[in-house]
């Protein structure tokens, strides 16, 4: 509700609060609360559990904003100011619709975690300077979303801590993954995963306060096998085999992609009404 | 005064100087509005007894077969909060000669509600049991200006262990905290001060002209307040301590270690270690409301999506289809 976003942003204003939560509110349009977005002092926004559909192009306008949590909400699109936010570090948009990243979206200049797990997003989805993100990002949570291929030139992230894509359906790993040498947690499960490239075994991934997940996918059974078994210093070390590394190649020559058959439709941000409005028509005199 | 208007009652006019009650938008002689004792007030059934007001959305309170509207039902029969001032409606808190609403009643020390674990009464204040011990133990101190306990740092000024809030600087009068200093007897906040004494460097230990800087309980020249790793001057950016040391943020986190995955700092104060990652204890957080998740007191209840915490009431709210494959994937 408007009355409740309206007393947060006045009480804000008034003891020069730098935080707003609000929390299952029942808020759906920012909008209607433009005092929202005259806040420059705002650092902490949390409005997860409500029902946001749109988000303002003025947000920007929030630029001390440090973290931004809109998990559970009903986003179908983001507005392209969003990655404008100079100072923003954490951006939460898990549990949403969306199916697309606005233009542009790589140019946070100082985000290092970023959450999309359980939307509609798919590989043509990133847009393309997606890859700038490199420069900051420590986590990418994309678990649940419809990724076939890992995020562009993933070898630019070379700060990335966190790695999830856990439930999507991607076939193929990229070799550069390898360069990633700060990934300490990685979850690929639930994917259509064959096999990883031998660049793999330089991931550190595993010991102590790392993790790393691979189940739930096709994988060659000399692979299936290792994971099974659980230890991931056995895997990894397998990964660097001169057998491993024929296996490999001879995978790479000749193979018949084998799919498992997954069942997504029961995802709840599926049941989006999308509305697209008609793009303004621009009269030429 | 309406020449034409009659009593409810009666439909009698009024005489000239005759009271008349006026209620609700009706008017009564002062004879007609009260018949047989207060109990038969003959008054629209919708209007308080006390203040003759109509109930303001049909609301009200009945009390041995009278009706009140909420003010004048709290104000005769529900006891005021010697907490808050505020009235105690629904459970009320008997203690000390005195009404509390339950959340009000609490421990003067560490503000532990008191209802239903029991208090100790202590020098006219309520304290829990083990803020009692403490304070008997002598463990806990207590200023003895306001004679409340003292939480984090207490001030020594005249042989006597006080709060320093309760004294301002003697030159700007800025309210002190427990780095202010006494000179001659007065108190003076630590700018003040530095005016008046020349300070010495902790490097160099020449005197300070112009800009110094604070640190380690020390003053220094702003050159020579450097990295014991790295001798760099921190020239304004962040040092972290460690056994009276400071070391700049890079060489802190090489040789001691734990960052906080939120702000990406070495941990400051506690730590919590959990789903492979490490936080200060103030940035253990739900990752979906931002509720704090872990106590100093220890413990830190959370439920995990991929490794990352959620309070328990954000994850029932994740749809139930995602929770159930996630819990078949740990299996
Ligand atoms: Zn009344
Ligand atoms: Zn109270
Ligand atoms: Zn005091
Ligand atoms: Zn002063
Ligand atoms: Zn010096
Ligand atoms: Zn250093
Ligand atoms: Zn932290
Ligand atoms: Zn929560």
């Amino acid at each position: 509700m408007s009355r409740t976003l309206r007393k947060a942003v006045e009480n804000a204003k008034q003891k020069k609060e730098s935080e707003i939560n609000l929390v299952e509110e029942g808020i759906a349009h920012l909008e209607e609360v433009p005092e929202l977005f005259i806040l420059h002092n705002l650092t902490k926004l949390c409005l997860s559990h409500n029902k946001i559909t749109e988000l303002p192009p003025e947000i920007v306008e929030l630029r001390s904003l440090e973290y931004l949590n809109l998990f559970n909400n009903h986003l179908e699109d983001l507005p392209s100011t969003i990655s404008a936010l100079p100072r923003l570090r954490e951006l939460n948009l898990a549990l949403n619709r969306l199916c697309e990243l606005p233009r542009g979206f790589g140019s946070f200049p100082a985000l290092e975690i970023l959450d999309l797990t359980y939307n509609n997003l798919v590989s043509s989805s990133f847009s393309a300077n997606f890859t700038y993100l490199g420069g900051c990002l420590r986590a990418l949570y994309m678990g649940d979303n419809d990724l076939k291929h890992f995020p562009p030139h993933i070898d630019k992230f070379t700060l990335l801590e966190v790695l999830v894509l856990r439930d999507n359906a991607i076939v193929e790993v990229p070799k550069e993954l390898g360069k990633c040498i700060k990934l300490k947690t990685l979850h690929l499960q639930g994917n259509q995963i064959m096999a990883v490239p031998v660049e793999f075994g330089r991931l550190k991934v595993f010991g102590e306060q790392r993790s790393f997940r691979l189940g739930d996918n096709p994988l060659l059974p000399s692979l299936a096998e290792k994971v099974k078994a659980g230890n991931v210093k056995i895997f990894f070390d397998f990964l660097k085999t001169e057998e491993y590394n024929l296996i490999y190649l001879r995978f790479l020559d000749r193979h018949e992609p084998e799919t498992i058959k997954r069942d997504k439709s029961g995802k709840k941000c599926r049941k989006t009404q999308k509305h697209k409005v008609p793009a303004l028509k621009y009269e030429t005199k | 005064m309406d020449p034409g208007m009659v009593c409810t009652l009666c439909q009698d006019p009024f005489g000239r100087d005759e009271n008349i009650i006026n209620s609700g938008g009706q008017v009564w002689h002062e004879g007609c509005f009260v018949t047989e004792g207060p109990n038969e007030l003959i008054l629209p059934s919708n209007s308080c007894v006390q203040c003759f007001q109509p109930f303001k959305d049909e609301e009200f309170y009945e009390h041995e077969g009278r009706k009140y509207c909420a003010h004048d039902f709290h104000a005769l029969f529900a006891p005021c909060c010697s907490g808050c001032g505020e009235f105690v409606v629904g459970r009320v808190i008997r203690a000390m000669s005195q009404c509390w609403h339950p959340n009000c009643f609490k421990c003067v020390s560490c503000h532990t509600e008191l209802a239903d674990i029991g208090f100790v009464k202590s020098q006219g204040r309520p304290f829990c049991k083990p803020c009692n011990a403490e304070i008997k133990g002598g463990s806990k101190k207590f200023c003895q200006k306001c004679s409340l306990p003292i939480h984090g740092e207490h001030l020594v000024y005249k042989f006597q262990i006080v709060h320093p809030h309760h004294f301002n600087c003697s030159e700007c009068n800025k309210q002190l905290d427990h780095r202010c200093k006494e000179r001659e007897g007065e108190l003076y906040c630590l700018r003040c001060y530095d005016n008046m004494v020349s300070a010495i460097c902790g490097a160099c230990r020449r005197p300070i002209e112009g800009r110094l800087i604070h640190a380690l309980n020390k003053t220094w020249h702003p050159e020579h307040f450097v990295c014991s790793h790295c001798e760099k001057p921190f020239e304004g950016r962040r040092h972290y301590e460690k056994k009276g040391l400071a070391y700049c943020e890079r060489d802190y986190k090489a040789l001691f270690g734990e960052v906080c995955f939120y702000c990406n700092k070495p941990c400051r104060g506690e730590e919590v270690t959990v789903l492979n990652k490490t936080w200060c204890i103030d940035h253990f957080r739900c990752s979906a409301c931002n509720s704090l998740l872990a106590s100093p007191r220890g413990g830190a209840r959370y439920a995990d999506m991929d490794e990352r915490p959620y309070c328990k009431k954000c994850f029932e709210k994740v749809p139930v289809e995602l929770r159930r494959r996630l819990k078949k994937q740990s299996d």
